[in-house]
């Protein structure tokens, strides 16, 4: 009997691999939808059951491949049985509906075994929309394990959340919060850029190992929990502009990509190309840099120099290696325009590439967010917002926009705003199912500042009847959001 | 009954923990996967057999223990008390390749299949080869995202917070007084008044938006942001394709793009001189990587940037014309030596490419090049670009005719051959005399592919060779291009005493060509040799004679056939014989 070739082996492989990727795309919509009906219908009601024999026909096709059907969400990515499910930009919301609620009952996803029978599954989908955990110190998978073996649930297992999924991750920092995770690898980031640009202007290699390890501290803190590290960009320095803009810039690039689909590795690569976007102005004068007032035309001749520099900084101080290379694409192409526009003016007129596309925004963004330096008054959220849709289509990828936009909301982090209530607070966290609604922290009402800082989520029933009003402007009342983030 | 329940529990405990020897059994093979990845090339299937012994270990192991874990220190590797691999080494040492990026626990976890088993193997041998400057293990790690293997890492820099950014550098002293609050509410309320007959918030289908800004934005924007959340099916194929764009994004070719556009950007004479630099930077990686074809693509860029810069005999063409002259060094060629030897799977067409593209100052160092190749294959192409940039420098290509090597003379002497100029001959008068039999053989084949008369002398001065082949050779191409010339010379050989002592093919084939060059001039001589009666002839003297008859029918003259056709009704049996022989051979010819 002779094995058949290695050739055929693997392209058997790609064929599995890609029935389930797109099997593992089509479970997680309609496991959604589902859900999300039995969240709102009794399950004899005919759209609940119109919806959940969609799903049954489903799951009937995964086990004609599989005699098991594993869903789980693991290092940022969610799996069919251990296929990757790719998804796509707008199914990022409900990712986060999955996160949301397997973090709730500590479970990392569960598995439908072949004999399980749709009363089985009708009876586990309504538990897992409907489970509420009484106490918070309770044990939410040990309860929702009884509730499931109260009701004879027997082959659909939840996974419990492993010692090893919470450990096993490359940056151990045991017992911290993922707040403190996040500070801790925010500031050291900004180390990390101050190092790269001295070693930089000494002509020295920049050490690309320690570069890319903090670049991947900031992704797994950007899967894990996006908003900590967004809340983060809102900080501002202006005696170390450059270190702290870079950082910021680096985030919301990631964040960005995460939502559009990006792997790990390319996650990695587009970090270390956004950490060293502005590289080239080391070459730039100090006093041009740190000019207090407006740049005239001859500062901006020379500033427009910055992505050429980049690219001869790059080049200098690393290698020709593929993430370097990707590295220069952001450093000289960043302030391209989506139509060919923007600077260095190139002669024969191109769409920058994907990375530079994305940096471009991100940039753009956190310039307009903290103000710079000649001009220490940063913008309000919708001003940036505004700004940044009308030059869509010509300086940004229209696409790109509308998916930041998504992840960063139309009231971003950091944002002062007036609620209908008569109570001003600040923008803590977008919500990307409800970007009217983000959550905000209540600092003061007509009777002035409050003693206590009130945290509302916006889009909660608790809140439904409170909305933001207005948009203000925090730098005259005094207001740096800055101020409020919970940094101890 | 006691007994039995404490088997049971002897047998549970068993099969909680593997047998320690299965472990280091495990751990055995995956060193020797490892190792058998560096070891072996990349065509045998060695490392393969390596792979799929330790995946099935792997298996078999994981279905009695849950997460197989190890501790790493820099010398050894434990699971629980047990070591299962120690080596003091700092080149070779499995443990110190991990502990070295701070990695101090590794654990394979049920469920890992080949395919991630066989990339941390590659991903090991990648690291033991080298220590890498841009990557470590750690960061490499990550970007793998197994599933099924973990690692613990310590990481000093977020271990101890010795940072100079804390939260401090980022509080500031700037906070609102309830004065301030109450300006907002004032401020507020007098906008409220200005703004009371317009509706602040454009409020229609979609998302509703509240702010100043929001309300003065264009229609279109506005219709932009309102419908933020939606996403059409053309909009999700577009995005598709931004990112399947980007997969296969060409690093090289971007490089060149940018590196020539920034060249093309400079103004002053300095900038224009550092990117030149770059770009010999670029090269030297290139190169460094066995990139033959980027490196090609290169040399082609700035001859298409010279091709319309020349005429300005500026000083940025000179730069240019520098750089070419530097890609020829002898530092650069000897750097491109060193690397073609270090690799075994080169990429010969763009090899060939590359070089074929460099000015002729490079000739020099790449005769000397051809002395220090180790391969084959690298060699034949750096002949093959010899041809090619040698042709109007013969007398440089020559000059490693004084190489001491035998093998280096002899392929210069093949490179001049093909060169086919006519000054090579008088090289060639040198080499034909050169000790090593192998050299004049390659001198002779290139002289005939002369086709002048100094190159017929080569071959008529080769009859004389002190190799018998070579003279055989000689005979052989004077013969297949009638060179009459050289009939003088055959029967000064043949008429020699010593003649009939060489070996049979030897005077057969001298004979021959003799008939064939000489005709009616050489029928009387070998008449005589085929008629000359000896009282007791020799073995040596019948051979001569029967060779003279065959010889004798290559002439075509009515005399020569009539002679032979008389030998072959003879009554020498011999003669006769040979004779008939002789015909039929002719005849079949």
């Amino acid at each position: 009997m002779t094995n058949p070739p290695q050739k055929d082996i693997e392209k058997e492989q790609q064929e599995t691999e890609e029935k389930f990727s797109l099997l593992g795309l089509e479970f997680f919509r309609n496991f959604y939808s589902t859900l999300k009906t039995a969240s709102l219908y009794e399950a004899n009601n005919n759209r609940y059951i119109s919806r959940a024999n969609k799903l049954r026909q489903l799951i009937a096709e995964i086990f004609t491949e599989d005699s098991r059907l594993s869903f789980v969400y693991k290092d940022g990515y969610f799996f069919l049985n251990n296929f990757r499910i790719k998804l796509e930009t707008p199914d990022q919301q409900i990712g986060e509906f999955f996160k949301e609620k397997f973090n709730e009952l500590k479970i990392s996803g569960f598995n439908i075994f072949s004999r399980a029978d749709s009363r089985e599954i009708d009876k586990f989908i309504f538990s897992l929309t409907h489970f509420k955990l009484p106490n918070e110190d309770d044990d939410a998978f040990e309860l929702f394990k009884e509730k499931l073996d109260s009701l004879q649930i027997e082959n659909v297992v939840p996974v419990k959340v492993s010692d090893r999924e919470d450990d096993s991750k490359g940056t151990k920092v045991k017992d911290e919060t993922s707040k403190i995770r996040a500070r801790k690898t925010f500031f050291k980031a900004i180390n990390v850029v101050q190092e790269i640009i001295t070693q930089a202007k000494s002509g020295n290699k920049i050490n690309l190992a320690k570069t890319k390890r903090v670049v991947q501290a900031m992704v797994d803190q950007i899967i894990e929990d996006e908003s900590t590290m967004v809340e983060l960009t809102i900080l501002r320095n202006f005696d170390n502009y450059t270190y702290v803009h870079s950082v910021n810039v680096c985030v919301l690039s990631l964040l960005l990509a995460y939502h559009l689909g990006f792997d790990k590795k390319r996650l990695s690569d587009l970090g270390l190309g956004s950490l060293l976007h502005d590289i080239g102005k080391i070459n730039l004068p100090p006093d041009l840099i740190n000019k207090p007032s407006a740049y005239d035309e001859m500062d901006w001749e020379q500033m427009r120099m910055h992505p050429v520099y980049g690219v001869k900084t790059i080049l200098k101080t690393r290698g020709t290696d593929r993430s370097s290379i990707r590295a220069m694409s952001v450093a000289y192409e960043h302030h391209i325009t989506i139509n060919g526009g923007g600077y260095p003016e190139l002669l024969q007129k191109r769409t920058p590439c994907l990375f530079a596309q994305i940096v471009a925004i991100a940039d753009t963004f956190n310039a307009m967010n903290s103000g710079r330096v000649y001009q220490k008054r940063r913008m309000v959220g919708d001003e940036i917002i505004t700004n940044m849709v009308n030059r869509a289509g010509t300086d940004f990828n229209p696409l790109l926009l509308k998916v930041f936009i998504n992840t960063i909301g139309i009231y971003p982090v950091g944002s002062v705003v007036k609620l209908n209530n008569e109570e001003i607070a600040i923008v803590s966290r977008t919500n990307p199912d409800d970007l009217e609604n983000p959550e905000v922290k209540v600092i003061a009402d007509r009777d002035g500042l409050k003693p206590q800082i009130k945290i509302i989520d916006l889009a909660s029933e608790e809140a439904s009847n409170i909305h933001i009003q207005n948009v203000i402007d925090g730098d005259k009342y005094n207001i740096d959001p800055a101020n409020y983030i919970d940094l101890d | 009954m006691e007994q039995k329940i404490d088997y049971l529990e002897i047998e549970l405990d068993d099969l909680k923990q593997p047998d320690t020897k299965q472990v280091i059994e495990f751990f055995n093979l995956l060193v020797k996967a490892v190792k058998a990845k560096l070891v072996y090339p990349s065509s045998s299937k060695l490392p393969e057999q390596f792979k799929g012994n330790l995946i099935k270990k792997t298996s078999s192991i994981l279905e009695k223990i849950e997460d197989l874990s190890f501790k790493i220190s820099s010398n050894n590797i434990t699971y629980g008390n047990i070591t299962v691999y120690e080596s003091s080494s700092r080149t070779e040492n499995f443990a110190h390749v991990f502990f070295r990026d701070g990695i101090v626990g590794l654990h394979f976890h049920p469920g890992i299949d080949d395919d991630e088993m066989g990339r941390f193997v590659d991903l090991l041998a990648r690291m033991m080869r080298t220590i890498y400057i841009d990557d470590d293990l750690a960061t490499l790690l990550w970007e793998e995202n197994f599933q099924y293997i973990s690692y613990d890492l310590i990481d000093e820099d977020f271990e101890i917070e010795t940072f100079e950014y804390s939260t401090n550098t980022f509080k500031t002293d700037i906070n609102p007084s309830d004065d301030d609050i109450q300006s907002l509410f004032l401020d507020e309320a007098h906008i409220k008044f200005e703004d009371d007959d317009t509706d602040t918030d454009q409020q229609k289908e979609g998302i509703n938006l509240h702010g100043s800004a929001y309300a003065r934005m264009p229609q279109e924007s506005h219709d932009f942001l309102s419908r933020i959340s939606e996403f059409s099916k053309e909009e999700k194929e577009q995005l598709a394709d931004l990112l399947a764009t980007d997969v296969s994004f060409n690093h090289t070719q971007y490089l060149l793009t940018v590196i020539f556009e920034i060249l093309g950007m400079e103004k002053e004479l300095s900038g224009y001189i550092e990117v030149i630099s770059f770009i010999g930077k670029v090269r030297d990686s290139y190169i460094a990587s066995c990139d033959f074809s980027s490196a090609s693509s290169l040399l082609n860029r700035m001859h298409e940037l010279l091709d319309v810069l020349k005429n300005l005999k500026s000083s940025r063409v000179e730069k240019i014309e520098e750089f070419f002259l530097d890609c020829a060094s002898k530092e650069k060629i000897e750097m491109l030596t060193q690397t073609l030897n270090k690799h075994k799977d080169i990429d010969t067409e763009g090899l060939e490419n590359y070089l074929k593209q460099l000015p002729w100052a490079a000739i020099d160092p790449l005769l000397s090049s051809l002395g220090e190749l180790e391969h084959y294959q690298t060699r034949r192409v750096l002949c093959k670009v010899l041809i090619e940039l040698g042709k109007d420098h013969v007398d440089i290509v020559a000059k490693g005719l004084d190489d001491e090597r035998w093998y280096v003379v002899r392929n210069i002497v093949k490179i001049l051959g093909e060169l086919a100029n006519p000054r090579v001959i008088n090289y060639l008068k040198k080499t034909i005399k050169h000790p090593d039999y192998r050299v004049r053989k390659e001198t002779l084949a290139a002289a005939a592919k002369m086709n002048t008369n100094e190159s017929v002398d080569f071959m008529i001065i080769a009859l004389s060779d002190p190799d018998p082949k070579i003279q055989l050779n000689s005979l052989k191409l004077l013969t297949e291009k009638k060179y009459t010339r050289a009939f003088m010379a055959i029967e000064n050989i043949i008429k020699n005493k010593k003649f009939k002592d060489k070996s049979p093919e030897h005077i057969r084939d001298f004979l021959e060509a003799y008939a064939i060059l000489g005709q009616s001039k050489a029928f009387a001589y070998l008449k005589t040799l085929a008629t000359k009666k000896y009282f007791f002839p020799s073995t040596n003297e019948e051979r001569l004679r029967l060779n003279a008859v065959n010889a004798l029918a290559r002439i075509k003259t009515s005399e020569a056939v009539r002679f032979i056709n008389k030998l072959a009704s003879g009554r020498n049996k011999k003669l006769s014989s040979a004779a008939m022989r002789a015909i039929h051979i002719k005849k079949k010819d």
